[in-house]
């Protein structure tokens, strides 16, 4: 073989490792959760698919699951879209409050969310005892007003900041000369703007429906007596670990399938009509006053502050004394921090090295994928492409059966270390890591890398002098993204995960599970921190746009 | 030594040939510029010669090296891109030093060399400054002296000129002119601009579908186009449909009728009876007043007073065909639009194409 098709040749062959090491990780395990599904199971022969329609608790799962989908999808984009159309387009008082909704969603994992509100709104909390004791009766929170309610305030941002970015693309001249035309303003806006934004609403609305249906600690700590297909897989995976996982693979396979019809109906929507992106100019916000100002800003204040809640919360449920279960507010201390920094740091310790070696590795693997799927395309490229964007559509409890299912024995055995849980890390931001390498790469012109080699320099080391620096910055802002969500997973290491190897978000899960909120405040204190740090550093002190990241 | 050579080379994307079994010769030192519209294949010839793309069969040779096997990175070629592809976060001392750094040349060496180049390009006291800080054509100049510096075998550039505006076009033109003529550094240009490769060559190869439909000096594809698709491509060409009475051999006269007139003209190469192409230069048809004898009977439609020049619209005889002819010299603009004139297609310089 010659030199040049040797040279040719070795990107084909990186192709491949990476295309098996995908299948492997991804592939493999997703058709194990299928396949076993329609296997039969133990106790009467009947194949999951057989048990899930004769058992009524199960359909219900499935139609809770999809009714709260939708119900949470519709309330976020209510508040979503609005708030992002007036931030684009209106000058306000506050307004800059509303610039740091993005930070709440990343720097509150979901347990802490779903935990702050308990202590405000459950049977024991802050806020239902205060009005209790004033006579004031406070519905349950439990069920479906609390699901509703937390998810909504969880999820909305993510339907804003798609909107946002849309809406602040959209070229305002494509508005006036839809009202030159004749049409009237309001007319117009829903004419021209509408179809432009419309993609991006319904991409944030489908994430959101998607992360809904995934979602497994709100679900679970919220849940009580709505089942959900989540909290449902997973206590059945709990109950057939090691005996039969029929249920858990086909109530699995069931989530799977309700977001790839989600997916279908989002594709079939946009393919019906000619949507394109225009980027333009967009348009300048206008300043507004008095009372449209006021009321502007107040609802917006509401909003923001809802969503600061939790924060909130979690800081004086750390420094707040408790006998047990039971939260004695107002009584300072500092004996919750104490334990968990001195008594009981493993989960931190845990959480520190797993996230710390999975965002390590997450970077070099995506910044590698990346570079063969940008810039050296082969017949292996589509496959590959398809793969590392596939653990987009599986929820985090899918992909931890998944992996249990995989590599509980046989030549590659992982149950019971760490190295599955980093595994599990690994696939859930893949698709993150990816798209984000990627786009920085579309972005740095090929001709770079040419010159540098016509100069002499050799295909590799001129990746490395040349294009790796370009990519530095983006892959910094990457990183502090993917380890802020990565120690905040729960869903997936909860599945995988053995004792003595608890991170701080199962920590704290089981912590809230018995009851013990100081306790899992005072966790949930420091993993807001773990996050937060981060963030801060690389803000102010090295000015990445970690934003744009996103 | 003996120039780079292509012998019988050929270039597929995907199962597409895009270079059909192509031969070419460039001596030595000399400038050679591939021209043709979009999507000839120009890129990709030069892409293949930098040794980006590989070959499907044919072989390439610098000198008596064949290098057809050779990565890129060991061909010893410079590079100049459209898009400059400057190094954007290093300085303008780096970009120039970056080869000369990759040869491992002792940093006095590398100080010096690439402060001559700089000086070269004019660019002495912009070192420090990032690309970013310069003007489109300053960045070409960069480009141009990071490519030179390291005296490579052979020198590539695809349209380097057509990112600027048209002064900028002119001024990098000269530069690079004066540059390679200093250096006698063997070079291939790459534009789909005629007067690019007119003002540039000692040779242009001119692609058609990727072939060479026409090689040699410059004078010689305007003079003495061989196809009329040559004619039309440099510079500007009447093309008129015409039939030929016989065969004529290459350089034979052609007798034909044109506007119920005799005509007679150059054949471009052998000429079978029958259908084939006039061409003739705007500057090359000559108009006289009516009444002088010697050209044949036309009207003007349409005047365009250019201030150096004037370009008519003329049709010959009374339903013949419309062609534009270009005077100069004292008194250009004199006939007016519907005066009858004479016009003289002189025998030497109007040619006949095969169809
Ligand atoms: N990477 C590619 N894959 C497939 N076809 C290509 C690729 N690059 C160029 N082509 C095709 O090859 C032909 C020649 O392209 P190119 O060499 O870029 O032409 P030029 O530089 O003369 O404009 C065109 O038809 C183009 O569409
Ligand atoms: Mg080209």
């Amino acid at each position: 073989m010659n030199s040049r098709a040797i040279t040719t040749n070795v990107w084909f062959w990186l192709s491949l490792a990476a295309l098996i090491v995908l299948g492997v990780f991804i592939l493999y395990p997703l058709i194990n959760v299928l396949a076993s599904s329609f296997g039969a199971a133990r106790a009467d022969g009947r194949s999951g698919w057989q048990i899930l329609l004769a058992e009524p608790k199960y359909l219900r799962a499935v139609s809770n699951t999809v009714l709260l989908g939708l119900v949470v999808t519709l309330t976020t984009t209510l508040i979503g879209v609005p708030l992002a159309y007036v931030t684009a387009r209106f000058r306000f008082p506050g307004k800059a409050l509303i610039a740091i909704l993005p930070l709440t969603t990343l720097i509150v994992p979901e347990v802490i969310a779903a935990q702050t509100w308990l202590m405000m709104l459950g049977n024991n909390g802050l806020i239902t005892r205060t009005l209790g004791g004033w006579g004031i009766p406070v519905p349950s929170f439990y069920g479906w007003s609390g699901l509703i309610i937390v998810m909504t305030f969880i999820y909305y941002t993510y339907i804003y900041m798609g909107t946002l970015a849309a809406i602040r693309g959209f070229d305002q001249q494509l508005e006036q000369a839809a009202q030159s035309l004749g049409a009237a303003p309001g007319r117009a806006r829903l004419d021209v703007m509408l179809p432009v934004v419309l993609p991006a609403i319904l991409a944030s609305a489908l994430l959101v429906f998607t992360l809904v249906v995934g979602n497994f600690a709100v679900a679970t700590i919220l849940g009580h007596k709505v089942e959900l297909l989540s909290v449902i897989t997973y206590q059945t995976f709990v109950s057939e670990i090691g005996n039969d996982p029929v249920m858990q693979s086909t109530l699995a396979s069931v989530s799977i399938g309700i977001v790839a019809i989600a997916l279908f109906v989002q594709r079939f929507v946009l393919s019906r009509g000619r949507y394109e992106i225009t980027l333009g100019r967009g348009a300048k916000p206008v300043d507004i006053k008095g009372a449209p100002a006021f009321a502007l800003a107040g609802a917006a204040a509401v909003v923001v502050l809802i969503s600061l809640l939790p924060l909130a919360s979690v800081i004086a449920g750390a420094f707040t004394r408790a006998r047990g279960p039971v939260m004695r507010w107002g009584e300072w201390t500092t004996a919750n921090l104490e334990r968990v920094l001195i008594n009981a740091p493993d989960p931190i310790i845990n959480t520190l090295i797993y996230a710390g070696i999975a965002t390590a590795l997450s970077l070099i693997f995506s910044t590698g994928v990346s570079y063969l799927l940008v810039k050296k395309r082969n017949a292996l490229t589509p496959a590959i492409d398809y793969l590392a964007a596939l653990p987009l559509a599986l929820s985090g409890t899918v992909i931890g059966i998944g992996l249990v299912m995989s590599f509980n024995q046989g030549w590659l055995s992982l149950t019971g270390t760490a190295a599955i849980i980093v595994l599990a890390y690994l696939i859930r931001r893949l698709p993150f890591g990816v798209r984000n390498a990627s786009s920085t790469l579309y972005n740095i012109p090929n001709s770079i890398e040419e010159a540098s080699i016509s100069l002499g320099v050799p295909p590799l080391r001129s990746f490395v002098a040349v294009v790796l620096p370009l990519m530095i910055p983006a892959i910094a802002a990457a990183g502090v993204l993917v380890w802020t969500t990565t120690v905040a997973e729960l869903s997936a290491s909860i599945v995988v995960y053995s004792g003595g190897r608890e991170t701080l978000p199962i920590q704290i899960f089981r912590l809230i599970d018995s009851g013990l909120m100081a306790q899992a405040s005072a966790y949930g204190l420091v993993l807001v921190s773990i996050i937060l740090i981060p963030i801060v550093v690389a803000t102010t002190v090295f000015r990445l746009d970690i934003f744009g990241a996103k | 030594m003996g120039g780079i050579s292509i012998e019988d080379v050929s270039v597929s994307y995907a199962g597409n040939r895009v270079i059909e079994r192509l031969s070419l010769t460039i001596p030595n030192g000399s400038f050679f510029t591939l021209l043709g519209p979009s999507g000839c294949g120009k890129t990709t010839l030069l892409r293949m010669l930098a040794g980006f793309l590989p070959v499907e069969s044919g072989r390439i040779r610098f000198g008596e090296t064949d290098v057809t096997e050779t990565p890129p990175h060991r061909r010893d070629i410079g590079m100049v891109f459209q898009d400059y592809a400057l190094f954007p976060d290093k300085t303008v001392f780096d970009n120039v030093a970056y080869g000369l750094r990759a040869r491992k040349r002792d940093e006095a060496t590398i100080r010096r060399k690439t402060g001559e180049y700089l000086e070269r390009v004019g660019l002495s006291g912009f070192e420090a400054r990032r690309p970013a800080e310069l003007s489109g054509g300053q960045r070409q100049r960069v480009a141009l002296a990071r490519a030179l510096v390291i005296a490579p075998r052979l020198l590539l550039m695809d349209e380097p000129l057509s990112n600027l505006d048209a002064k900028l076009r002119v001024q990098v033109r000269e530069t690079i002119h004066d540059l390679q003529r200093e250096s006698a550094i063997t070079t291939v240009f790459v534009t789909h601009d005629q007067e690019e490769a007119l003002a540039l060559s000692d040779a242009i190869g001119l692609m058609r579908a990727g072939k060479i439909e026409q090689m040699g000096p410059p004078g010689e594809i305007y003079a003495a186009p061989v196809s009329s698709y040559v004619a039309d491509f440099v510079g500007a060409a009447n093309v008129v449909a015409i039939r030929l009475a016989g065969g004529v051999e290459a350089g034979g006269p052609a007798r034909f009728r044109l506007a119920n007139q005799d005509i007679a003209a150059r054949a471009v190469s052998w000429l079978n009876e029958g259908e084939a192409w006039l061409l003739a230069r705007p500057e090359d048809i000559l108009l006289l007043p009516t009444g002088s004898g010697s050209g044949l009977a036309a009207t003007i439609l349409r005047r365009q007073y250019l201030g150096s020049r004037t370009h008519y619209r003329v049709r010959l005889g009374d339903d013949g065909p419309v062609l534009t002819v270009e005077c100069t010299g004292a008194d250009h603009a004199r006939f007016a639009p519907g005066e009858s004139v004479e016009a003289v297609l002189e025998p030497a310089r109007t040619l006949v194409a095969p169809r």
